[in-house]
């Protein structure tokens, strides 16, 4: 590599550090971000194809059993016999007695708006490959150009 | 980088370990304190259910929701035996399996904190000891511990470069070349001739010394005997200041004057040969200890001044000396790469340990001058 002015190889330092320690770091938190929301809203899924078979098979009405686990993957069988109202967690650890038709609607409205984030998210995410891109675009530009051309 | 950078990064590397293996063991109880807590909790839970027939519980559905109901059947469990393989147990049964559980996890967690307690107490010690910070502590024959590594091979090797490198001790501590048998045996003959010329002169001082009563001496003569029998140029400044001091002290006169023909000439047949007879006495000055080699105080300086050049024939005398000494201080002694100047002391105490390892197939054990080495082999 050619002898490079030392004011922009100071410049160049500084810009792949804060590559490394800025922008992929952002990278990193918004992927586990990205994951936790994904998780959410695969759990509301669930629940929905939960209560849309209960629904179906008319649990709602008769009861249904089932096996709980008291801990340390020991089941006991648990009887619900009052299956029309469901408590829905709605953060905080606050839950709040629905009905079944009450809470598809609630679990539809949690899911768009889990979708909505995830999309924010994702530009979010490619915004900050965009500004790596950029960086390293700059960097071998600043590498590449003689040095008296470049006016700061 | 320097063997000394060696060690002290080796020993980072120990502690390292050590300290890792330290963490991993307590994350491991964690863990298993906290498998032991939760399992008693389950045992605990199942005591209660056992007493009533059917329970009200909220049925989890997912990790988001909750069915009100009520927990039936409390005394038909499934337990999960591994590998997604359950078994039907009553109550009691599986209140038995559970203690098994804990047993098992209680064995291990004391297994793990005996790892644990052991891996400290090996980690402090080497810290106390100084193995671990070699650099910190200076004496390095304090309690360090010491370890080689040898082989048939390397040990061979050693012993011959050990051999060559105290035949350059046995002459003055700078020649260290080898000398072929045929150098050795004529600076052998060389000094023999000299001792007999020595002995010549010596025996006219005697004759000086016997005319008159050695406590009745003047101090001008005295003088003069020391002068005619010094024939070390380098101990000469001492000598004279060793003179001040016999100015000051009559008392350590004589005392002097011994130690200067001891010093000299330490052959048993010496002292025969003239009929002098000295007697030897403690000085009545307080012993100092100072480590001043050029000041003289005490018969005990003097001793030290001249014991430096010692003739190499009488090599064999001064060796069993020290080996004496060595083999009450059998600790005393130091590594032969710790330490760039090493005395003669340490490469016998090298020399003896290395020759008691080997007693078990060797009878001589016992170091011989070199001279009678040579002479045996000629």
């Amino acid at each position: 590599m050619e002898a490079l002015d030392p004011q922009i190889r100071e410049k160049i330092v500084k810009f792949e550090e804060f590559i490394n320690f800025k922008l992929k770091e952002d990278l990193r938190i918004l992927e586990q971000q990205l994951d936790k929301k994904n998780t959410e809203v695969l759990e509301f899924q669930q629940l929905k194809d939960t209560i849309k078979v209960l629904k179906e098979n008319k649990m709602d009405e008769k009861g249904f059993k089932t096996k709980v686990d008291i801990g340390q993957n020991i089941f006991m069988q648990a009887q619900v016999d009052d299956a029309s109202k469901i408590m829905l967690n709605v953060g905080l650890g606050y839950y709040v007695e629905f009905t079944l038709d009450e809470a598809l609607v609630l679990i539809d409205v949690r899911i768009k708006i889990f979708n909505k984030q995830i999309q924010n998210l994702k530009t979010e995410v490619a915004k900050t490959n965009a500004h790596i891109k950029c960086m390293l675009i700059g960097i071998r530009e600043l590498q590449g150009l003689d040095p008296k051309t470049i006016d700061d | 980088m320097s063997a000394q950078d060696i060690t002290k990064y080796k020993d980072f590397l120990l502690q390292q370990m050590f300290h890792k293996n330290i963490q991993e063991n307590e994350r491991h109880i964690h863990n298993l304190n906290q498998y032991i807590a939760s399992h008693q909790e389950v045992i605990k839970n199942l005591q209660q259910f056992g007493n009533e027939l059917s329970i009200d519980c909220l049925v989890p559905m997912g990790k988001l929701a909750f069915f009100k109901g009520k927990l039936t059947h409390t005394n038909e469990l499934l337990a999960l035996l591994g590998d997604e393989y359950f078994g039907k147990y009553s109550q009691k049964q599986t209140i038995e399996l559970i203690q098994r559980k804990i047993k098992r996890a209680v064995d291990a967690l004391k297994d793990f904190e005996k790892q644990n307690e052991s891996l400290k107490k090996q980690l402090s010690l080497a810290a106390e000891s100084g193995a671990m910070e070699s650099q910190g502590k200076e004496n390095l024959d304090q309690g360090a511990r010491i370890e080689e590594y040898w082989d048939e091979e390397s040990l061979e090797k050693w012993k011959a470069e050990h051999k060559v490198r105290m035949q350059g001790h046995s002459k003055t501590p700078q020649t260290q070349n080898v000398l072929s048998d045929d150098e050795i045996n004529k600076r052998l003959d060389e000094l023999e001739l000299e001792e007999l010329i020595l002995e010549g002169k010596e025996k006219n001082n005697d004759n000086q010394i016997i005319e008159k009563k050695v406590d009745k001496l003047d101090d001008n003569e005295i003088n003069n005997i020391i002068k005619t029998d010094n024939k070390q140029p380098e101990t000469q400044g001492a000598i004279l200041q060793m003179n001040e001091s016999i100015l000051s002290n009559k008392e350590n006169k004589a005392t002097i004057i011994v130690d200067k023909e001891k010093k000299n000439y330490c052959d048993d047949s010496y002292d025969t040969d003239h009929g002098i007879k000295i007697h030897f006495k403690h000085s009545s000055k307080a012993p100092v200890f100072e480590n001043n080699p050029n000041k003289i105080d005490s018969p005990k300086d003097i001793s030290n001044a001249f014991s430096m050049p010692v003739s190499i024939l009488k090599k064999s005398n001064s060796n069993n000396t020290s080996i004496n000494k060595s083999v009450s201080l059998p600790d005393n002694h130091q590594l032969p790469d710790t330490n760039e100047n090493r005395s003669i002391y340490s490469e016998i105490v090298h020399d003896i340990r290395e020759t008691s390892q080997k007693s078990e197939n060797k009878n001589a054990t016992r170091p011989m001058s070199k001279f009678k080495r040579e002479r045996k082999n000629v």
